[in-house]
């Protein structure tokens, strides 16, 4: 196993490098730089041509893109990810700042997620075939092939528009209205009532996809022939279900939990554009804009080192809960 | 006996009895449809028009600039025809497209004889003269519907045809050969999936000065082959060690032979399914994409860009309804047709059928 | 009152193609203790008996009519029509199945003695230290090497032949009264199989288990039954003691399987006075699909002593569906014409 994991880290390292040097490069090439993006987004800023190349030498951004990475990837080496240019801030510290709404978002919704699919799958597959499973299949397959920014949209319309001044009515942007200072009990309300929409929408569809795949597989399972083996013993269905078929399909279901590890934390970049959530998809998005190098490769790393890690944790469970897979 | 209609004819029969999948079919048939034919449904250009002698055809301008005949500019018609036909060549005569509206622009004041002009903003709820309503700058919602399936359809095909091309490639070759060439093919789908997509395809847009509707589609396509890649080389190391390519190696055959001829036909079914999806997923990335601002620029007809303008005026419901509803569809009869595409094909299934 | 008394049992398939009859109208009867065979070729619907004693026959098959009873302390019990429950106690309790397939037979992500041990569970309220013990006393008497090690073992770590046994063991874990063997040694070797059938033999003698063999090896059921029952196209078409069929069948597709084993010492003589070794011989044709079974006697088209005019001694082969009669005492024969067949003629006159 140790020799295996070694293995693994290596050739991680090696797909990581290519990465990171494949990001900067498009990075530093995408036309303007993090001055020129500030002084477009605010005229008034001008600054003469001696101050722009004083600036351009701190930032080192007169090097060759080339230079540029490497001076990058020695810092980082270091331990030091850098500092971010527009907000003049480690960029650790930005991704700290960022992290936690992200995680409240996308770790509710997995939680809710899993709560739900795991019962809904298995219902279906219990079930499949009568008329009350093939409604649920097809609204659930309805939900799965719904866009997430169309939904989105759409509840807004509803709860932010059509229901203002109701007690149903959600907050449309942002994480919290009141200020810092106030009571954190009505605070976490507030957040809590600001995080419905978004929740929502990163919920929905991954439980319509993870209860379909569930219900796949449950099928797949319940087909084997040791399953028939087990009727043959006289175990009921219920106990076919779940300690036969469901203890199976716990194999290519863990392969995707591992794999769902980036997302988690990386949050939704479009959910996170669309309701103003001050998360890590919002700071990519926003990185880019304002050609913030660092915090564009700070942010590219970590997703990068979360989804080899994911899968990494998809293979290593893999063999965990599979008896007749060693890691190979 | 009865004849056996080989793989294909047998997963057709098979696809065939799902109602469900068919309607999927029908659809996506009816967007082709639509596709094909819409500067003849919506427009401002006539379909087919005798003017000054000649028959032309100005609505074929919807589809690219330069079809549209020279004559009409070089007589300042500047983009109006019913006026200026009558007024200009008294003998003329036009087909006009079923509707009289524009997907680019607004409609002026008495255009067409007898219609004001396009409301705007919260003015521009459906109506009888504009069923799905006008977006804030007062253009008409279905025709800029009607044209941005064009747009959809082309998205879904042209960057599953680039990604499907890649992916089998970069699987095929990987899987077949094995050893440091597999590693290698490994190492590159890993690398393009590691990227965050919507990254990716930012920073490139960025990159190319002046994106166009064909620049997004190939970049979609470049970045969404890793999927198709996996599936194929997948595929490729199981079908690898049948017997049919031992007996093939045995009778001369050389890699690409075996590749081409041999293996990637039994393959193909599996490898279909994610295409189809992925065609669903580039739709909606495209969609995406012009959503946040990305797509192609004003006055450009992607459903997307549509719901963009929705974002900055929420009360304008009709922008979200119709093109939302429209994507749904799509994504919807896409992933309909995969998945009784996957059942049609796939072996195991077939016993269980009730 | 025999143990188990099927009667009639008709279990058909609802394909979208059409209905398939695969049992159609088959009764046996087995006693306590004893052995019987069911032979046939593949297809002829030998399986889907078996499964449907236990109500385990997959979808679209259902048992459409008939009567299986298994006769019980408390008076016989119509399998066919018992609720769900009760079935539940019958499957592994009073009766054990052997399957065809070792290898996919067994739960991938149990160990064996888990899976040995879940057949007592469910049919003994004891602990589970008492059913890995029992499990182990299982083991032994399938004469599984080093038992104490395969508890704790998976399928995939045991062969074929280990599996095989493993499924003898939770068959009769709860000592039933009828062990049902779906084709127990097809799927292994041949040295493995002869161990198999030693082993099946020697627990029927300690333990008087009734069993139900169902194979397409003549041999096998030369050995090891007490009555043998021939099945083809849905239906039986001859039962009787095993010595008496294998000494004198009187159903014509029965005398072609047994005329075509080779036979190691036959020799011929031919015109000019050299001896050559005969051909072997075959039934003609082949087995009708359930789509198209041929009408009247199923098996008229391949068979060379079929008549294709009704006569003074019976009706035509193709007219009218043979009954089950019993000729001899004990031997039931499905044919108009069995026990007076007379010289074989060239097949083909009534081919379909």
């Amino acid at each position: 196993m140790t020799t295996y994991l070694l293995r693994r880290l290596l050739l991680g390292c090696v797909t990581l490098a290519a990465i990171t040097c494949i990001v900067y490069g498009l990075a530093r090439n995408m036309p303007g730089n993090p001055l020129t993006a500030q002084m477009g987004e605010d005229p008034s800023r001008k600054i003469t041509a001696a101050d722009y190349e004083r600036m351009q030498r701190a930032y080192g951004l007169d090097k060759s893109w080339p230079e540029g990475y490497l001076q990058w990837a020695g810092n980082l080496l270091q331990g030091d990810l850098g500092r971010s240019i527009t907000r003049k801030q480690p960029v650790t510290t930005l991704i700290g700042e960022r992290i936690g709404p992200t995680l409240l978002v996308s770790g509710t919704a997995f939680v809710l997620i899993w709560l739900a699919a795991v019962p809904l799958g298995l219902y279906s597959s219990a079930r499949s075939g009568r008329p009350d499973e093939r409604l649920t299949s097809l609204l659930l397959y309805a939900l799965y092939s719904f866009p997430t920014f169309v939904a989105a949209l759409f509840l807004q319309v509803v709860f932010a528009v059509w229901l203002r001044g109701t007690a149903w009515e959600l907050p449309l942007f942002g994480m919290s209205d009141l200020p810092a200072d106030a009571a954190t009990s009505s605070r976490m309300l507030d957040i809590a009532r600001h995080m419905i929409l978004p929740v929502t929408c990163q919920t929905y569809v991954s439980l319509a996809y993870d209860s379909r795949f569930i219900r796949a597989n449950m099928e797949e399972a319940i087909r084997q022939d040791y399953v028939r083996t087990a009727r043959a013993k006289g175990a009921g269905p219920w106990r076919v279900l779940f300690r036969h078929a469901f203890r199976n399909t716990l194999i290519p279901l863990v392969t995707l939990l591992g794999l769902s590890l980036p997302s988690l934390i990386g949050g939704s970049i479009i959910i996170e554009q669309i309701f103003t959530w001050p998360g890590m998809g919002r700071l990519f998005f926003e990185s880019i804009r304002e050609r913030d190098y660092p915090t564009i490769m700070g942010l590219t790393l970590m997703f990068s080192v979360l989804t080899l890690l994911g899968q990494l944790l998809a293979d290593v469970l893999y063999c965990l809960v599979d008896p007749r897979v060693s890691v190979a | 006996m009865e004849r056996s209609h080989g793989f294909w004819g047998e997963a057709w029969r098979r696809y065939r009895r799902r109602p469900l999948a068919m309607a999927a079919l029908a659809f996506v048939a009816f967007l082709v449809i639509v596709a094909t034919l819409a500067p003849a449904i919506a427009g401002t250009k006539p379909v087919l028009c005798r003017y000054k002698g000649r028959i032309y055809a100005p609505c074929l301008g919807y589809f690219d600039r330069r079809l549209e005949p020279a004559i009409f500019t070089k007589d300042k018609f500047r983009g109006t025809y019913p006026k200026n036909l009558a007024e200009k060549d008294p003998a003329s005569w036009a087909i006009w497209p079923l509707f009289f509206q524009d997907p680019y622009r607004s409609v002026r004041g008495d255009e067409w004889p007898g219609r004001p002009e396009n409301p705007a903003m919260d003015q521009g709820r459906p109506s009888w003269t504009n069923p799905f309503g006008t977006d804030q700058a007062g253009v008409d919602v279905l025709a800029k519907m009607v044209h941005g399936t064009t747009v959809a359809l082309l998205v879904g095909f042209v960057s599953m045809g680039i990604a499907g091309t890649i992916g089998i490639i970069v699987g095929a070759i990987g899987g077949y050969f094995g050893g440091w060439i597999d590693m290698l093919a490994s190492r590159i789908t890993e690398i393009v999936m590691c990227v965050p997509t919507l990254v990716l395809i930012l920073a490139i847009l960025a990159i190319i000065e002046k994106p166009t509707i064909w620049h997004t589609m190939a970049i979609i396509g470049m970045t969404g082959w890793t999927g198709i890649a996996r599936l194929t080389r997948g595929e490729f190391l199981r079908l690898k060690g049948s017997e049919y390519v031992t007996a093939a190696r045995a009778a001369g055959a050389g890699p690409a032979r075996i590749i081409l001829r041999h293996i990637l036909p039994n393959s193909l079914a599996p490898i279909l399914v994610p295409i189809t999806f992925g065609i669903a997923s580039a739709i909606l990335t495209e969609s995406g994409l012009s959503f946040l601002g990305f797509g192609p620029p004003p006055p450009s007809a992607s459903w997307g860009s549509i719901l963009n303008g929705a974002r900055s005026n929420l009360g304008m419901w009709w922008l979200v309804l119709f093109p939302g509803t429209a994507i749904f569809l799509t994504v919807l009869a896409y992933n309909l047709i995969g998945e009784g595409l996957q059942e049609a094909t796939d072996p195991r299934l077939r016993e269980a059928r009730k | 009152m025999p143990l188990l008394d099927i009667s009639n049992l008709v279990t058909a398939f609802h394909t979208p193609a059409g209905r398939v009859p695969a049992v159609d109208g088959v009764s046996l009867s087995i006693d306590r203790g004893k052995t019987l065979g069911l032979v046939g070729e593949s297809g002829c619907g030998k399986s889907v008996t078996a499964m449907s004693i236990l109500r385990l026959v997959s979808a679209p098959g259902v048992i459409e009519s008939g009567s299986i009873l298994l006769d019980g302390p408390g008076g016989p019990v119509d399998l066919v029509s018992l609720p769900e429950p009760q079935l539940r106690k019958v499957r592994g309790g009073r009766i054990g199945m052997i399957f065809q397939e070792p290898m996919t037979s067994l739960n991938p992500v149990f160990t064996v003695g888990d899976q040995v041990a879940e057949a007592v569970l469910l049919h003994q309220g004891c602990s589970r230290e008492a059913a890995r013990a029992r499990a182990l006393e299982m083991l032994r008497l399938v004469r599984l090497a080093d038992p104490e090690r395969r508890l704790d073992e998976y399928p995939h770590q045991l062969s074929g032949g280990m599996r095989q046994r493993v499924m003898i063991a939770m068959a009769l874990a709860c000592e039933p009264d009828l062990v049902v063997a779906d084709e127990p040694t097809t799927a292994l070797d041949v040295t493995i199989q002869a161990q198999i059938l030693d082993l099946l033999a020697d627990l029927r003698r300690r333990l008087g288990t009734a069993i139900l063999l169902i194979t397409h090896d003549l041999g096998v059921v030369a050995e090891t039954c007490d009555e043998v029952a021939v099945m083809y196209a849905g239906r039986i078409v001859e039962r009787a003691p095993a010595e008496k069929l294998f000494r004198r069948p009187l159903h014509p597709y029965t005398i072609g399987l047994l005329a075509a084993r080779p036979d190691p010492d036959a020799m011929a003589t031919r015109a000019d006075g050299t001896t050559v070794r005969p051909r072997l011989t075959t039934i003609p044709g082949m087995v009708p699909s359930p789509q198209h079974f041929p009408p009247g006697c199923r098996f008229h088209p391949r068979c060379g002593y079929a008549h294709s005019r009704p006569g003074p001694d019976g009706p035509a082969c193709d007219g009218g569906v043979p009954e089950l009669r019993e000729l001899e005492p004990g031997h039931f024969v499905r044919c108009h014409y069995a026990g007076s067949l007379g010289e074989p003629h060239a097949v083909g006159a009534l081919s379909t």
